[in-house]
């Protein structure tokens, strides 16, 4: 909320820099104390951030000027992320170079893995901190390069336990095994499309067919991940996913349900995006997937649902069943997929039960 | 919490930022701070122009640059 009222202000007022989200209470008057000319003002002590402008780029690196509008991009990272999640940003984008061609970049080498050799409209390699996007008009469309810098943003390489932490994915560097490639790619797309992505009018192509265009990037990790944030919070999922930490994802997720069932549900969701990037036709075991998938999302959707609202337990109970159904539709991915209605009652029903049973103990 | 201190009439006080902006009015980079002290039932909220060039603070004397905070103190609340 805060950070939508920074940009309506931003825009509005030309607000540069925030230091604090700091609200005064609506109930509180405040009063600016306004001084003479005669009053004596001396400051004694001030923080070094005061004096940091933001109008002045913090990142000089000429090959990123070369691809994209730097102060823009720096300007709409802080104001959409909070200053602490940005060290990723920072280290990384500072020094970013272009990628050679014959680099061996081994996220690629896991994407090329797990999408069976897709093409793909740019790269990031974090052993070498280079990328490279292709300049065709579709990957400037589906805004590439910036999805190629939240890439950038979001990693950390551990040399010495030799693990690549990417956003919401692993990768360990000797064997390639890798986890949470489809929750990764999904989020990254989410926050292109939502801060850095809009339509270029002065583009040949209507407004309908760059949206078109878009829809079909990364389609339903962007609902799997939209369910997740719906769920846990999309500021704590922006936070996780700058750090790097699919850990801290799985803590999360794990409040609404078991850690193996997330790691499986990490797992089947990227066996999904394989399987459907390659365009194999599903068979029995990924009907199996899909249906847990879904199974997990609604568990997860339904019970974060119900501990939001404090209310919910006095409410009617067909308000709550209704609206939770109506947001599934919304979002649960895998095209042909149905909104499992007797799950989402049974998991309202329980939810409740659990809650208003919270913390007292049968006597014996 | 990031403090500024200061000597108004040499009496010194600990001031809470509590934000920062920039007015495209002015051109000019304000800091919001408050002693976190009610006086007739109002906080007290202290305010200077930012100049990084020179890395200093400096009191605000001019009636716009009021204006700017004022503004962006109703604006910031309203919107909460």
């Amino acid at each position: 909320m805060i950070k939508w009222v920074l940009l309506y202000l931003g825009l509005k007022f030309g607000i540069k820099k925030v230091i604090k989200d700091y609200v005064i209470p609506k109930s509180i008057n405040a009063k600016i104390k306004k001084y003479s000319d005669s009053d004596q003002i001396e400051i004694l002590d001030a923080p070094n951030e005061l004096f940091e402008t933001s109008s002045i780029t913090k990142i000089n690196n000429e090959y990123l000027e070369s691809i994209i509008d730097v102060e823009k991009f720096e300007a709409t990272m802080k104001t959409f992320f909070r200053e602490e999640d940005l060290a990723n940003f920072y280290r990384n984008l500072s020094s970013i170079k272009e990628m050679k061609s014959g680099m061996f970049n081994v996220v690629k080498f896991a994407k090329y893995l797990i999408s069976g050799g897709a093409n793909v409209a740019g790269d990031y390699s974090a052993y070498s901190n280079t990328m490279k996007t292709n300049n065709s008009f579709l990957s400037k469309l589906m805004g590439a390069t910036t999805h190629e810098l939240l890439h950038a943003s979001s990693t950390r390489y551990d040399k010495e336990q030799g693990v690549i932490y990417t956003g919401f994915q692993q990768i360990k560097v000797n064997n390639f095994e890798h986890h949470g490639i489809a929750l990764d790619e999904g989020f990254t797309q989410l926050l292109n499309e939502k801060y850095f992505v809009a339509p270029d009018y002065s583009s040949p192509f209507s407004k309908e067919f760059q949206e078109a265009l878009l829809a079909t990037s990364y389609t339903d990790e962007k609902k799997i991940v939209t369910l997740l944030a719906d769920s846990i919070g999309l500021e704590k999922m922006k936070s996780l996913y700058l750090n790097g930490n699919l850990m801290g994802l799985v803590e999360e997720l794990s409040k609404y349900s078991n850690v193996e069932d997330v790691l499986k549900f990490i797992a089947y969701t990227d066996a999904l995006m394989s399987h459907n990037n390659k365009k194999k036709k599903p068979y029995e075991e990924t009907k199996d997937a899909i249906n847990f998938v879904l199974d997990f999302l609604t568990n997860v959707y339904v019970k974060s649902y119900v501990e939001k609202d404090e209310n919910v337990s006095d409410k009617n109970i067909s308000d709550a069943y209704f609206c939770c159904r109506r947001n599934l539709r919304d979002n649960l991915p895998y095209g042909d997929s149905y909104v499992n209605e007797n799950l989402v009652f049974s998991i309202l029903m329980d939810s409740i039960k659990s809650k208003n049973n919270g913390g007292i103990t049968k006597s014996a | 919490m990031k403090n500024i201190k200061v000597k108004i009439n040499n009496e010194e006080k600990d001031l809470e930022v509590l934000y920062t902006f920039e007015s495209e009015n002015t051109k000019k980079e304000y800091v919001i701070c408050t002693d976190n002290l009610l006086e007739d039932n109002n906080l007290n909220i202290y305010s200077f122009i930012i100049n990084s060039k020179e890395r200093i603070i400096e009191k605000i004397t001019d009636e716009n640059d009021y204006m700017e905070v004022e503004k962006f103190l109703k604006l910031y609340r309203e919107e909460m």
